[in-house]
């Protein structure tokens, strides 16, 4: 389908998932840290490790995604949670140990794992 | 081995048993077996997690849920909720000290707080192989904006005032250079992205082609649009083989909606974008020899005039701008020019993005207002210094820049100051230094580099920074004489002058810089042989305390050169002419009596 | 072009819009210096010798490169520029192996002319005692890589001029040399031409001819003259450097030039140790199977009663070489044929020039002239090589087609027998089994081309009857539609068929090759005053082989061998005369009497040639000893002959450039005109 309009471009904006925390819908989200440092620091152990976790604890409607290099280099891997109606909240220095723990206590549970915690944004 | 659904983990270490986790172990063990769990659920011993404090300590897997203080009181409730209906015990779990604190924003955050991130917005936040999410930030509004409702010499008009400059490290002003395209003679023009990238630790282009191609490619459009151009090229190292792959992917999106090809959203306006790799040579990231390499010829400089807007790739006009510098135009044509002119200095409008590399606590990317300290650079957003050493200089440039000191910690980030300063703004590396590291050092590395990449076609940059690398070494290995600096000097200056093209031009830089505000040091390694940051191994010697020797020998029946001699009633000792000062003796030695100075 | 004015060093100068800082210096008899420019190819500003400092302009400029604007004030000689001028020139010498006391070109070097010149009396960079590579791979030409400066003269001219583009860079920096072939060495090279013209650029020592190398540096030789190779059509202009009454060294003379001063490897090298050879010094008649030497009258004596018996029985002829000037084939003309009343009169490469004269006839009556130019080459978009073999006939017109195709984009079509020479540059190649459905291809192309639109049938036809498929009959003809300037180089052996060549002609002119000084056609004359001879010594019709002679005068100038047909002819004979500077073997073992000549260094005179104009050839070194000049031996003969030699009639070749006509008007001609 070609975008012959403002209008056309629009119509994408509206019908796509919304990143932002707020509005995110219904859709629960896992995003990795997937540019060059993420890579360089062991994204792809913990990518696999969280599709792993998923897969073991039978959570069908997480959506897990990849995303570019946020600047703080220092603490690839990163990883972003995002639950319906919360905040999106990024953890630094991701182990695939510390994937299990944040997929259990934030992604079920919804309790921040605190010491892990980079930052949030709306 | 059979499988459990849940572990549960009781800490038998010493804090933890002086605070009774035996009897809620037990305690476990028995609610367990009354609940008929045995087969379900694991009981574990374990060692000391490190929270003392915090015992006795229970955690249970799979949750890695963590309880504190546990008592053997709260086990039936744990079993109950937790194990049994898979409810935690909110009241023992883990939490900070304020409890009430919330999760930092990140515009809280010291990393984060001063940054202002327009080339970045995306990056970290979308999924770069979804167009989708791209649009769904606004990404192709500006584009489809200008398509519809504006000419091309608008476009032109909002870029230059908005006084973007070129972010290459050129500084030139970016509309101005469009509009020499633009009048230029000719109908066939090309527009090219510079994506080489060959500084050295420099990888704020690699972030952006990651993580948001498709600013690059909106930028771009907006360009051809502006200069009249229908074809493009991306010239990519192929050192960055995600970044081409993700360009890849965007492109395609792009055609399938129809913002690459013939007549975009129904107008006159085509563009067809192709990418080039690299092959490897940070000459090819100068404007002529890149075009040189995408014409399939040696990637060598040529002489200017004429210049790129003239006559560049095959002839034909042709606009070459940064990655970062057309990641920014989006966002101008969006948001308009007084939005970007409001941000930064009044000569260095916007943002710039820089490498935060070196002997700091935060290493990474940061994006910043152009008037930002030094300063607030590297101790706020970065962290400091690491290991809590002293800030001796920094690097910004890279190989083509210079080195800043102390002094210069408040000076505010823009093209003039830094210029003024001795060091150019650059690409954006930015190499945090601290006292182990040694300036000569530095000015070796660099230049190291830059002899190793010059392309030979000029005699300044072919021998001349060959016999300053020259001198460097029998500097830095303790052959040196006073003569060779002003020898030194005087061949900076000249093949600063001298040289065909950017890269011999700006090589003698860290030179300069640090001959500038760190000639003590050099003088140090010439007359005293010393190197004052040991790090120069050649310049270090290795000493025996003849008080600390007992005379085992272990040092010298390592010794790769036997050099150390010695026996049962002489103290050993180090021939300095012979040593090769690899170390090996001090690692060796159990009674710490080899130091190193 | 307008007229510009700047300051240069004080100085008012004049040049012209478009000009570099450098050309308006230079015709202002102001002195830049300069290691890397060399006039005629591409600057590329890498030596930085010419920087010159410009008032507001904050960077250094390098003269050759940078346009001259109207007010701008360039300061050539300040005090820093001497000083980096010193500063580079040391780190040069340091770089690599400049030791001029074992170097040939000690003496002869821009390097050393440029460090004297700058005062460089020491060097205060460490040697790097460079160890590269000393190629000597090649027969001829030395390339020491440790003498290098890479100024890339080498590789511009071998690109721009040879267009074999042999030469290139490999590596990088200060460990950067020239390879040949994308990395081999240049006597490996499968594109190298050996034509030397990298070896006449070069400024120092690095590419040096083996031959040549200790012979005499051109500033030490006795003398300069600049002359013109007697070898192929072209008649490239040279420059001939003697010592001691030899020829040291031959060179191209301007680079500026089309032919960018490049000779071919026959010329550069076969011109000097043509001075090596062994000459015929005196008149000598043969005893047996001995020549003993005689004197001219006694010579003269003989060819004369031996002329007179044939003469009278109608069995007598001449046989003469178009490498001879238009002065001297004008005196055999008028002695021979008007003085002698002789009709057998031709030139060795008779047959093909006739060929020639017969396929052009049609349009010299129309008063227009059916060729072009050689180095219009250049100017074309579309090459159409037809049986040539350029690199044997004329190789500067390979090198034009290699530049033209290479450089200049044109389309490059082979129509031939044989595959083409430039077998990774033709765009279509159109091979026939023999040279009659070649001639067939070549009147259907221009039938169709001369027709409207494209007839499928005419196509079809053609294809069937040469055996070139109907795909490449349609590409030949869209690509001489497209075409805005078509070439048509002739190889001599189309002459074998004079209605090929009037095919060629008819085609250029319906594809519209119309070149201001003619028809876009090039024939490839086997001679160098080819030309000269047309309206001289040819003869109208052949007689060489058809009837057993009892005499027979031939003059060979001994530079190219003699074709077997004429040989065998000349054996067949009772009795010849062989004029002839050297021991030209087996000619001169033919002959009854040989007679000296002067070698083609030795005399001057006129050659016309295919660059479409009459050049002027000097004497190099005068004959010595019992060498004679031609119409001295002429005059001899005539009075032992008793007739007087008469005065030549018109310009040997005046008329054949000539065009009366506008080319445009041409028109396509039916071939019942040429066919017998």
């Amino acid at each position: 389908m070609k975008i012959k309009s403002l209008d056309d471009l629009r119509k994408i904006m509206e019908s796509s998932d919304d990143l932002t925390a707020a509005r995110s819908g219904s859709s629960t989200k896992v995003i990795i840290g997937m540019g060059t440092c993420g890579i360089a620091a062991g994204a792809r152990e913990v990518m696999t490790t969280v599709l792993t976790e998923l897969e073991k604890r039978g959570l069908k409607n997480v959506a897990v995604e990849t995303t570019g290099c946020i600047g703080m280099c220092q603490k690839e891997p990163l990883l972003d949670i995002i639950r319906p109606g919360e905040p999106r909240i990024t953890y630094g220095e991701v182990t695939p140990d510390d994937v299990v723990r944040i997929i259990g206590e934030h992604l079920v549970n919804g309790r921040v794992v605190e010491d892990k915690v980079v930052g949030q944004t709306d | 081995m059979s499988f459990y659904r849940a572990h549960v983990l009781v800490c038998k270490g010493t804090g933890c048993k002086a605070s009774g986790s035996f009897s809620v172990f037990e305690a476990f063990g028995e609610e367990i077996k009354r609940r008929g769990l045995e087969r379900e659920v694991a009981l574990v011993e374990t060692g000391c997690h490190g929270m003392c404090e915090m015992g006795p300590v229970v955690v249970v897997y799979p949750e890695g849920s963590l309880y504190c203080r546990v008592a053997a009181d709260d086990v039936p409730e744990i079993v109950e909720e937790h194990l049994y209906k898979g409810r935690l015990v909110q009241r023992l779990l883990y939490s900070t000290p304020d409890r009430d604190v919330k999760v930092p924003h990140y515009r809280d955050i010291p990393f984060y707080s001063k940054q202002h991130r327009i080339a970045l917005r995306n990056c970290g936040y979308i999924n770069p192989d979804k167009i989708e999410e791209y649009i769904a930030r606004n990404g192709y509004e500006g584009f489809a904006r200008a398509l519809t409702s504006m000419k091309p010499e608008d476009v032109l008009s909002e870029v230059k005032t908005s006084g973007l400059r070129g972010r290459g490290g050129g500084g030139f002003p970016t509309g101005l250079k469009w509009e020499f395209c633009r009048k230029a003679a000719g109908d066939k023009k090309y527009i090219i992205c510079n994506a080489d990238e060959g500084d050295p630790g420099a990888f704020m282009d690699r972030s952006i082609l990651e993580g948001d191609p498709h600013a690059v490619i909106e930028g771009m459009l907006l360009g051809a649009y502006a200069i009249g151009a229908d074809e493009g090229y991306i010239y990519c190292r192929a050192e960055y083989p995600l970044a081409i792959r993700r360009l890849g992917v965007a492109m395609a999106q792009c055609e399938k909606y129809g913002l690459l090809g013939e007549r975009i959203m129904d107008t006159d306006f085509s563009f067809t974008l192709h990418v080039k790799e690299g092959a490897g040579a940070f000459v090819c990231g100068e404007e002529t020899a890149l075009m040189a390499s995408i014409e399939g010829e040696r990637g060598m400089p040529r002489p200017r005039p004429p210049f790129p807007a003239n006559k560049g790739l095959w002839g034909k006009p042709s606009n070459i701008n940064n990655v970062e510098t057309w990641a920014n135009v989006p966002n101008i044509i969006r948001n308009g020019s007084e939005w970007f002119a409001s941000i930064g200095t009044e000569k260095s409008k916007g943002t710039k993005v820089f490498a935060l590399t070196g002997k700091v606590n935060n290493t990474g990317l940061v994006e910043v207002p152009m008037g930002t300290t030094i300063r607030e650079i590297v101790f706020e957003m970065g962290g400091g210094i690491l290991n809590d050493r002293k800030f001796k200089a920094v690097q910004i440039g890279g190989p083509s820049g210079g080195c800043l000191t102390e002094e210069h910690l408040d000076l505010p980030v823009d093209y003039e100051s830094l210029t003024a300063a001795g060091a150019i703004m650059g690409s954006g590396g930015l190499v945090v230094m601290d006292e182990d590291t040694c300036m000569v050092d530095v000015a070796k590395f660099f230049l190291e580099f830059t002899q190793r990449e010059s392309c030979g076609k000029c005699v300044p940059c072919r021998e001349g920074t060959k016999q300053m690398l020259l001198i460097l070494e029998k500097i830095t290995s303790g052959k040196g004489r006073m003569e060779d600096l002003q020898i030194l000097e005087e061949l900076a200056i000249m093949v600063k002058e001298m040289s065909l093209c950017g890269l011999g031009q700006t090589a003698p830089n860290p030179v300069l810089t640090t001959l500038r505000y760190f000639r003590d040091e050099y003088e140090a390694h010439i007359r005293d042989r010393k190197c004052p940051a040991r790090a120069c191994s050649a310049l270090m010697s290795y000493t025996i305390d003849i008080e600390k020797c007992k005379k085992c020998g272990l040092c010298a029946k390592n010794c790769p050169v036997k050099c150390i001699s010695g026996d049962r009633n002489t103290p050993y000792v180090i021939d300095q002419e012979k040593c090769i000062k690899c170390g090996t003796c001090l690692e060796v030695c159990p009674f710490q009596a080899v130091s190193k100075e | 072009m307008k007229e510009i004015t700047l300051t240069i060093d004080g100085k008012i100068c004049k040049g012209s819009e478009g000009n570099t800082i450098l050309e308006v210096a230079r015709s202002n008899d102001i002195y830049i210096p300069t290691l890397c420019y060399l006039e005629g190819l591409t600057p590329i500003g890498s030596c930085r010798m010419c920087v010159v400092e410009v008032e507001r302009n904050p960077k250094m400029m390098t003269a050759c490169t940078t346009p001259a604007q109207e007010g701008m004030v360039v300061h050539t000689q300040t005090e820093k520029l001497r000083k980096y001028r010193r500063q580079m020139l040391e780190l040069i010498f340091a770089g690599r192996n400049h030791f001029c006391m074992y170097c040939s070109q000690s003496g002869d070097c821009e390097l050393q002319d440029m460090a004297i010149a700058h005062g460089m009396d020491s060097v205060r960079y460490p040697f790097l005692y460079a160890g590269f590579q000393n190629d000597a791979s090649h027969k001829d030409i030395q390339m020491d890589h440790n003498r290098c400066i890479l100024c890339l003269r080498c590789i511009r001219i071998c690109a721009e001029k040879t267009g074999a583009h042999t030469l290139d860079l490999q590596k990088r920096g200060w460990n950067a040399t020239i390879v040949s072939d994308l990395g081999r060495m240049l006597g490996e090279s499968d594109t190298c031409t050996s034509c030397g013209a990298c070896a006449q650029v070069c400024p120092t020592g690095t590419i040096t001819l083996r031959e040549f190398a200790y012979r005499g540096r051109r500033k030490d030789c006795d003398s300069v003259i600049e002359s013109v190779c007697p070898l192929c059509p072209v008649g490239c202009r040279i420059r001939v450097y003697v010592r001691t009454g030899s020829i040291a060294r031959v060179e191209g003379i301007s680079v500026t030039g089309p032919d960018g001063g490049q000779l071919c490897n026959k010329g550069r090298w076969t011109l000097p140790r043509s001075s090596e050879r062994e000459r015929i010094c005196s008149p000598m008649i043969r005893e047996g199977s001995h020549y003993r030497e005689a004197s001219w009258e006694e010579a003269m004596g003989l060819v004369a009663k031996e002329f007179g018996k044939a003469h009278k029985a109608d069995s007598d002829g001449a046989l003469v070489s178009s490498l001879c000037t238009d002065e001297e084939l004008a005196l055999f003309a008028s002695l021979f044929r008007d003085s002698l009343g002789m009709e057998r009169l031709d030139t060795f490469d008779g047959n093909v020039l006739r060929g020639f004269v017969k396929g052009f006839e049609p349009f010299r009556k129309q008063g227009i002239r059916p060729f072009t130019a050689a180095h219009n080459i250049l100017e074309s978009d579309c090459i159409v090589n037809l049986s040539a073999d350029p690199d044997e006939e004329a190789p500067v017109i390979a090198s034009y087609m290699r530049v033209a195709t290479l450089r200049g984009k044109a389309s490059l079509l082979n129509l031939s027998c044989k595959k083409s020479p430039f077998e990774d540059l033709t765009d279509i190649d159109a091979v026939t089994p023999s040279p009659a459905e070649n001639a067939l291809l070549i009147e259907g192309l221009a039938d169709i081309a001369g027709g409207s639109g494209t007839d499928q049938e005419k196509v079809s036809t053609v294809a069937t009857k040469t055996g070139v498929s109907e795909d490449k009959i349609y590409g030949i003809l869209d690509a001489l539609a497209k075409a805005r300037k078509p070439v048509f180089v002739l190889g001599g052996c189309l002459s074998d068929k004079p209605e090929a060549i009037t095919s060629a002609v008819n085609l250029a002119i319906a594809c519209r090759s119309f070149f201001a000084d003619g028809i876009g056609v090039i024939p490839l004359v086997v001679s160098s005053n080819s030309l000269g001879a047309i309206n001289t010594a040819l003869a109208k019709e052949s007689w060489l082989g058809k009837k057993k002679l009892d005499f027979l005068y031939v003059y060979s100038t001994g530079m190219v061998p003699e074709d077997e047909e004429s040989l065998s002819a000349i054996s067949g004979t009772r009795f010849v005369v062989v004029q002839s500077p050297f021991w030209a073997q087996p000619l001169v073992n033919l002959a009854d009497v040989l007679l000296p000549a002067p070698a083609w260094f030795e005399r001057g005179g006129h050659y016309c040639t295919i660059e479409g104009e009459r050049r002027h050839l000097n004497v190099v070194v005068p004959p010595k000893g019992e060498i004679r000049g031609l119409s001295s031996i002429l005059e001899d003969l005539s009075a032992n002959l008793g007739v007087k030699p008469g005065k030549p009639e018109e310009p040997p070749c005046g008329n054949l450039f000539i065009c009366e006509n506008p080319p445009a008007n041409a028109r396509m001609v039916s071939l019942k005109e040429v066919r017998d």
